[in-house]
């Protein structure tokens, strides 16, 4: 089993970029991530995020055209790299090998 | 869409400049959406708190500095701190001795700034005096006549205010079930314009103008009336015959100042005997003038000399001496000592700590060197060694300052304690300390550290590379000068603290001429006496009940106790004889006093009270007997100078100690209590070993008395130990200092000797090759050590002969310096620098040379 280096706000958004595919941008994750989940997502977290798995190698950015909306500003498009995916599949193993050996009993839980 | 751009652009200072332009972008399409939904100022709130959202440390750029300069700089101090390391040994001995050293300048400065600091804060300080007398034979009195102050006010109109400064008594006040006393001083109205005490409640003026108002200070009110506001209400006096309104609050007089108060009342409640004992020719008056802006006592001397003729008697050659305010603390302080010794002990551990560095620093010079030859070959410059050096040695110095001002704070408590001083722990009074220190320490860093960036940065490159040294002769002149320096200073000190220790513990020990041992003393305050009659009848009882007891040797009533006497002196005439105007001191004993306490008679005798008429006769001691003239005590009498009535002197005491064996025995005048007696003492002598029955009855049986106050006494022997305790003090720092002094000394020298051994290794090995004896060889290494503080003893032996005995000088009777002290000291060196650098040379003296002489 390897060691998992992602928290579960990082996993999230690794998640919701691997989604997004070229759509993925700051905002835009924010709003995938926000319709989603259901809570709301405060900007400073999520970049920190980004930068944070960026170092460590699970993504990729690069930066796009500049659009009048945003006042001339362009967009750092990431994309979630080979390392990065091979990362979400093992924590989702991790995950599921705990998942199965739970029992029946405790699943069906009913009063 | 305009966006409201500028909190983002304080951030983007802060940001990683590559995050920042997309941060930016994101933030503007949040902004537009939320424009899109809420009303303007809303959506505005809502960026900045994204703004503030995204301050988070990992967004932030890189602070690094890239420039050259700032790294090398910095690097100075990594250098700095690497070889402070590597050089342990080094550094923590100077650590040690700068700390040692400034720990005892901090506190230095710390108590002198408090002396300063006396009375600082009266904004009338510049024209406040405080009124003394000058006498060509008794020199300057800070006290003068009751009615002078009043009556200069008057007569010169440079002189704006006046006012007397007098604390009696104690009062005791009750109020509803609390029943108190405090000392209670009397001043004039013109007190609240002199001085300058904040007013917490009511009206200062007011209140010195106002028959039956009190003033009192905070603790009373919160003693008496807890947080209630206390002006209004009233206090009475235990028996219930008078009453005082409080009229004014006032702070607690501060620690450093000379006037101390605990409840004020105006001039016009003096007591009887003060309006009739309060003449001119009594001279016990505390007073005060303030003068005109501008005017300069002496400006004053010819209208003091006129008052002076009008009121003084006759031949009463004292004059009128106003003393500034300002100088008087520094004038009566009994911490100058204190100073004194400070200052010693600053100026010697300095001193040693300072050769130490010295030392060490020159000793190192010879590694360094091989270093600084290197650096040089790669470019480095003299700048760069100044600096480098510089920072070396400022960082212990300013680390060392750091640790000795915490220390300092910490150990506060502790000094005040020792001093007897009340210095402060508030962080306004530390934060100027911090910034000297600092300053200091940094100036003092820089400077030592261009001496050895000096001499080593000059020497010639190949020489450096090569280890070589010539001038090393000069270099070792000036390290032996030093070390000679450093035990001197040494040895003075601990041959110092053996006569300071002699000299106390003759002064203990020295017969007094008076038994003190199992004497204790009650003190009979007389304001804790509801009926001043109805008491005396019951003190005179209580003394009658201890009397009796079969533990009890005998008892006295005196007004006051050798140890205890008052500044009490008055002038007399021999009347039938040439003596005239013999300064004595006075007390009053009763007939008992001289067998309680041992005292001898050695011409005519005692008072007898069994002689129910005896009255108006008097006792001097040896010493006024001298001063009198006299060889025969037959039909002498003695009249006070201006005075009609004359005494018989019934007898001539011997010659006792009454205060500390450092004063002179003066002249003194016994006067006679009278055949039933009642007075402020009471002496009670117990026999050997019955203290605690003594005690205890005196507890049980106190009550007889009826006073308000508990019974308070004293141990007569302990009241003489006392007098001896500021000496004691002396003795106990110099005596811890000049272990640390020589120990910081011989720290020094054993890191210098193993310095010099270990150059001198292979010598060493070659030697033993040779056929020397382990013995031999260490003889010829400490050999050079031996004789420099040979040198050293020698030097200091005259010092100290001068040294010692302006110290003794200042006791009235002092011991002889004992040749042995020195003796033992010399001694103690020795084998200090016998085990040090002895030992250190013997192990390496017994090193086997394949070791010691093996190629590197």
């Amino acid at each position: 089993m390897k060691k998992t280096q992602l928290g579960e706000f990082e996993e999230i958004v690794l998640l919701t970029i691997a989604v997004l595919q070229e759509h993925a941008y700051g905002i835009g994750i924010k709003k995938e991530i926000e319709n989603r989940i259901g809570r709301n997502v405060s900007i400073g977290a999520l970049q920190t995020a980004f930068k944070r798995m960026e170092d460590k190698g699970f993504l990729t950015s690069k930066l796009g055209e500049p659009t009048q909306k945003r006042g001339g500003k362009r967009k750092r498009y990431y994309t979630i790299t080979t390392q990065g995916i091979q990362t979400l599949t093992d924590i989702r193993q991790i995950r599921a090998n705990l998942w199965s050996a739970i029992p029946e009993s405790v699943l069906n839980y009913k009063l | 869409m305009k966006t409201p751009h500028w909190p983002f652009s304080w951030i983007r200072k802060v940001l990683n400049p590559k995050l920042a332009e997309h941060i930016e972008g994101d933030l503007n399409e949040l902004f537009e959406d939320y424009m899109a939904i809420y009303p303007k100022w809303k959506a505005q709130v809502f960026y900045y708190l994204d703004c503030v959202r995204i301050i988070r440390p990992h967004l932030f750029r890189s602070f690094k500095s890239n420039s050259t300069i700032t790294t090398m700089f910095l690097h100075n101090f990594k250098l700095g701190y690497r070889n402070l390391k590597k050089y342990k040994n080094y550094t923590t001995i100077n650590l040690l001795g700068l700390i040692l050293g400034l720990f005892a300048s901090i506190t230095l400065y710390r108590v002198v700034k408090y002396e300063a600091s006396f009375n600082s804060w009266h904004p009338n300080l510049d024209n406040l005096y405080r009124m003394a007398e000058y006498h060509p034979e008794y020199e300057v009195y800070y006290q003068t006549r009751t009615p002078a102050a009043e009556k200069i006010k008057e007569e010169i109109p440079e002189v704006l205010n006046a006012t007397r400064f007098f604390s009696p008594t104690s009062l005791w006040l009750e109020y509803n079930d609390i029943r108190l006393s405090y000392e209670l001083t009397f001043v004039d109205p013109d007190f609240a314009s002199m001085f300058s005490f904040k007013v917490l409640e009511g009206n200062l003026e007011q209140a010195l103008t106002t028959k039956n108002q009190l003033i009192i200070t905070n603790t009373l009110s919160k003693a008496f009336f807890g947080y209630e506001k206390a002006v209004g209400k009233v206090l009475r006096s235990p028996d219930g015959t008078t009453q005082y309104e409080i009229g004014a609050v006032l702070e607690d007089p501060p620690g450093n100042s000379s006037l101390q108060y605990e409840l004020i009342l105006s001039w016009q409640h003096i007591p009887e005997w003060l309006k009739e004992a309060g003449d001119w020719n009594n001279t016990f008056m505390e007073s005060y003038l303030m003068l005109q802006e501008g005017t300069s006592p002496q400006s004053l001397a010819q209208k003091f000399r006129a008052i002076e003729a009008r009121y003084f008697a006759e031949d009463d050659r004292s004059q009128f001496h106003p003393v500034p305010f300002a100088e008087y603390h520094s004038l009566i302080s009994s911490n100058k000592d204190t100073l004194k010794t400070l200052t010693i002990i600053a100026l010697v551990i300095s001193l040693i700590s300072f050769v130490n560095f010295i030392n060490l620093l020159t000793a190192q010079s010879l590694t360094r060197l091989k270093e600084v030859g290197v650096k040089k070959v790669l470019g480095s410059t003299m700048t760069h060694f100044l600096i480098q050096f510089s920072i070396e040695t400022s960082l212990v110095c300013i680390l060392s300052g750091l640790i000795a001002v915490v220390l300092s704070f910490l150990f506060t408590p502790l000094i005040n304690d020792f001093f007897q001083l009340n210095l402060s722990n508030s962080y306004s009074v530390f934060f100027d300390l911090w910034v000297l220190t600092f300053l200091s320490t940094l100036v003092v860093g820089i400077l030592a550290g261009l001496y050895p960036a000096l001499y080593l940065a000059n020497k010639n490159i190949i020489q450096s590379l090569k280890g070589d040294l010539k001038r090393a002769s000069q270099r070792q002149y000036l390290q032996k000068m030093l070390i000679i320096l450093q035990y001197s200073a040494s040895i003075v000190l601990i041959t110092g603290s053996f006569i300071i220790w002699d000299q106390i513990s003759f002064m203990k020990n020295k017969n007094l001429s008076l038994d003190k041992e199992n004497v204790v003393v009650v003190e009979l305050d007389f304001t804790s006496f509801p009926d001043m009659e109805k008491s005396a009848e019951k003190v005179k009882l209580f003394r009658q009940l201890i009397n009796n007891q079969p533990f009890v040797h005998s008892t006295a009533f005196a007004w006051n106790t050798p140890g205890h006497y008052d500044y009490n002196y008055n002038e007399f005439d021999d009347p039938n004889g040439n003596a005239q105007k013999v300064h004595l001191r006075q007390t009053t004993i009763d007939a008992s006093v001289v067998p309680t306490l041992g005292m001898e008679i050695v011409h005519g005798r005692n008072f007898n009270e069994t002689i129910k008429t005896e009255k108006d006769v008097v006792l001097i001691n040896e010493s006024a007997f001298e001063a009198m003239g006299w060889s025969s005590i037959e039909n002498k009498e003695i009249k006070p100078h201006g005075d009609g009535k004359s005494y018989r002197v019934l007898g001539v005491v011997k010659d006792f100690h009454y205060q500390s064996v450092a004063n002179e025995i003066e002249p003194m005048i016994f006067w006679y209590a009278g055949p039933d007696p009642v007075s402020r003492m009471l002496l009670v002598k117990y026999s050997q070993g019955k203290v605690e029955d003594a005690i205890d009855f005196l507890k049980e049986h106190w009550h007889m008395t009826g006073s308000l106050a508990s019974l308070d006494y004293f141990f007569l022997d302990t009241t003489y130990d006392k007098l001896y305790q500021s000496e004691e003090k002396t003795g106990l720092i110099i005596s811890s200092f000049s272990v640390v002094g020589i120990f910081l000394a011989s720290l020094g020298l054993f890191a210098l000797a193993t310095f010099t051994i270990r150059k001198r290794i292979k010598e060493i090995g070659i030697r033993k090759v040779m056929g020397a004896s382990s013995i031999q060889i260490t003889g010829l290494l400490s050999r050079n050590y031996l004789i420099l503080i040979l040198i050293a003893i020698v030097i200091s032996y005259p010092l100290l002969w001068y040294l010692g005995n302006e110290y003794l000088n200042q006791f009235a009777y002092r011991i002889e310096i004992n040749p042995v002290f020195m003796i033992v000291s010399t001694a103690v060196v020795l084998v200090i620098v016998f085990l040090s650098v002895g030992s250190k040379s013997f192990k390496a003296a017994s090193l086997n040379p394949s070791i010691s002489l093996r190629d590197e």
